[in-house]
């Protein structure tokens, strides 16, 4: 019985934190310790951190397209290593789904940090307008778009060679995450050419951009991410993920302010059991603030992995005021 | 002080400045680089092209040029091939394999993994020996082998010059200092920048250190910064030894962030977020129910 307590006593917001925090290190710092994961992460481990733990796919994406263009004109095994790191994306993807958003991006946690000093602060989050937020969905996919389109455009010749990496040039996690390791070089305007001076001036104009965002709202550079919107295109394949009994829902709205991302589908579903929107980072904290029991779930295919329950919710009341 | 006086004055104290500039660089030089300023004498390599193959290697044509009209003798061209491991910044370079290349003024080294390759030759002319080496980044994925290699246990101790690679990702780039050093290496050692060739007139010459390394920063370039990230020149070192010379080519990439504005970037930076904290408080203040 009281082994059963302090099970119940661990609660999965604490986990998800030590989670967040260990990700942080291991993507951060990872290869000072001789750990590197690869060139197939789902999430922002980010290349230009010196001594990082791996590689955000997004860079590898946009460059196995771009070079991907001279190996298809070879016709050779360059192909295959696209392929292959995109299998292994996929399978990332397919074990864990959207956790690597909202259980171990490096990013993420950032943005979780900008919103616990807003707390400490005592501002109130700012929300976006409805139709605004409906608009900005879409960035994330065009984003995508281009991180597809325009590195075989600089390969062919027809953009100029700077153009390779498009995405990473004003991703604002390039200029934020390396500070973490002490490097501050690409806060500084690039003056080499036309293409650096232009990319520089839009990722530091970005990054002042979300960093107020990221303090006035929650998980704020999500809303534009292109990873969330690769994950969500193979959701088919992902075995992880939010499910709903819309039959056990008592319509408390609870999973609709605990969002961090806002989403009011998983509140507003009463048919399917299928909530998983392209905006959910299975963070869970729906899943926490659910007071029905069974009426959420955290799947990872049929098994139920975390169920909301009336009694957390008590416990979580009770004991740490949340 | 009339005006001629003054005028007699300006034009010797000009000629005493350009005979000093001239007597200085008379005796600082030593004779060998004097004779080599007239007349490059010389072997050098050169990448002549690099390219992915079908299996996911990769090809490099090396070209060895020497001084021309001349004649070649006993031409020998050995490879170090230095594999990248670890991760991270744990990275470093293995145990190099070492191989001869058939000898011939034009080299294809296939390259299946990822790795520095070290290309030396040695070449007599006359009676003078001459030594040139070459290093290039190779990133082949077939994990074959140069099919053309002849394995040998060592390379042969020929005068080389070594440079400091770091460890992970050496790539020597544009206005960072490169450092190398030459056992035995003269005092001074001349640069050609950008390929220059036997007819073309050195770039520089720089001074050997204290503690025996040579230190040299290719300058950034104007037409480097306007072309892509993979633009690069060739920059060859050049010393005169006792009956020879030794020449050594490294390919200089632009640098990347070589010429930036932390404070400009600054200023954007705060700008934009000022922009967006009154764009947001000011929309706070007009739809206060948000």
């Amino acid at each position: 019985m009281r082994g059963i307590r302090a099970m119940r006593a661990i609660k999965v917001w604490k986990i998800r934190s030590l989670v967040q925090h260990a990700g942080f290190i291991v993507m951060m710092y990872g290869g000072r310790f001789g750990v590197h994961l690869g060139s197939a992460i789902p999430c922002f481990a980010c290349p230009f951190v010196p001594g990082c733990g791996g590689y955000c796919y997004l860079m590898g994406l946009q460059g196995y397209i771009g070079f991907g263009m001279s190996a298809v004109a070879a016709g050779g095994v360059g192909l295959l290593a696209a392929l292959g790191w995109f299998a292994l994306f996929a399978m990332l993807v397919a074990l864990l789904g959207k956790l690597w958003c909202g259980w171990v991006c490096p990013f993420g946690l950032i943005q979780d940090w900008l919103s616990a000093l807003r707390r400490a602060f005592g501002v109130r989050e700012r929300t976006i307008p409805r139709n605004t937020a409906r608009r900005l969905t879409r960035v994330k996919y065009l984003l995508l778009s281009g991180i597809v389109v325009i590195p075989p455009l600089a390969t062919a010749g027809i953009l100029h060679e700077d153009f390779y990496l498009p995405f990473c040039n004003i991703c604002p996690g390039k200029s934020i995450l390396p500070l973490f390791a002490g490097e501050a070089r690409y806060l500084a305007l690039n003056l080499d050419n036309r293409v650096t001076l232009g990319f520089s001036i839009a990722l530091l104009a970005i990054t002042g951009v979300m960093l107020v965002g990221m303090f006035f709202r929650d998980r704020f550079f999500c809303v534009f991410c292109p990873f969330l919107a690769l994950i969500h295109l193979l959701k088919p394949i992902t075995l992880l993920g939010l499910t709903k009994e819309p039959e056990s829902c008592i319509g408390c709205g609870n999973c609709r302010r605990v969002c961090p991302m806002a989403i009011e589908a998983v509140y507003k579903e009463r048919v399917s059991r299928d909530v998983q929107g392209d905006a959910c980072l299975d963070c869970a904290s729906c899943v926490e603030a659910c007071p029905s029991d069974f009426a959420l779930s955290i799947n990872f295919s049929k098994l139920r992995l975390f169920r909301s329950s009336r009694d957390y919710v008590a416990e979580l009341k009770g004991k740490f005021g949340r | 002080m009339s005006r001629e006086r003054v005028m007699t004055f300006k034009k010797s104290s000009l000629f005493c400045v350009s005979f000093s500039l001239f007597l200085a660089r008379t005796l600082l030089m030593p004779e060998a680089l004097l004779a080599a300023d007239k007349e490059m004498n010389f072997l050098r390599w050169r990448v002549a092209s690099q390219e992915r193959t079908r299996d996911g290697g990769m090809t490099v044509s090396f070209e060895l040029r020497g001084p021309s009209g001349t004649r070649w003798e006993d031409v020998e061209i050995v490879c170090r091939a230095m594999p990248r491991e670890g991760v991270g910044t744990a990275r470093s370079y293995g145990d190099p394999d070492v191989y001869r290349k058939r000898a011939s003024k034009n080299v294809t080294i296939y390259s299946g993994r990822s790795e520095l390759i070290e290309l030396l030759a040695e070449a007599r002319v006359g009676d003078a020996r001459h030594y040139a080496s070459i290093v290039v980044n190779c990133y082949g994925e077939s994990g074959k082998t140069d099919p053309d290699a002849e394995a040998i246990d060592d390379a042969p101790l020929w005068p080389v010059f070594r440079v400091d690679t770091g460890s992970s990702y050496f790539r020597a780039q544009t206005g960072t200092p490169i450092e190398l050093w030459l056992e035995a290496g003269p005092p001074f050692v001349e640069v050609f920048e950008n390929g220059a060739t036997a007819s073309a007139a050195m770039t520089s010459i720089i001074e050997r250190s204290p503690s025996g390394k040579y230190s040299y920063t290719s300058p950034h370039d104007e037409e480097l910064a306007k072309s892509g990230y993979t633009a690069k020149k060739d920059v060859t070192f050049v010393a005169a030894i006792p009956g020879g010379s030794v020449s050594f080519c490294l390919p200089v990439y632009r640098a990347f962030y070589g010429r930036t504005s932390l404070g400009g970037g600054l200023v954007l930076l705060s700008s934009s977020a000022a922009a967006t904290l009154a764009l947001v408080i000011g929309a706070g203040r007009r739809f206060p129910w948000r």
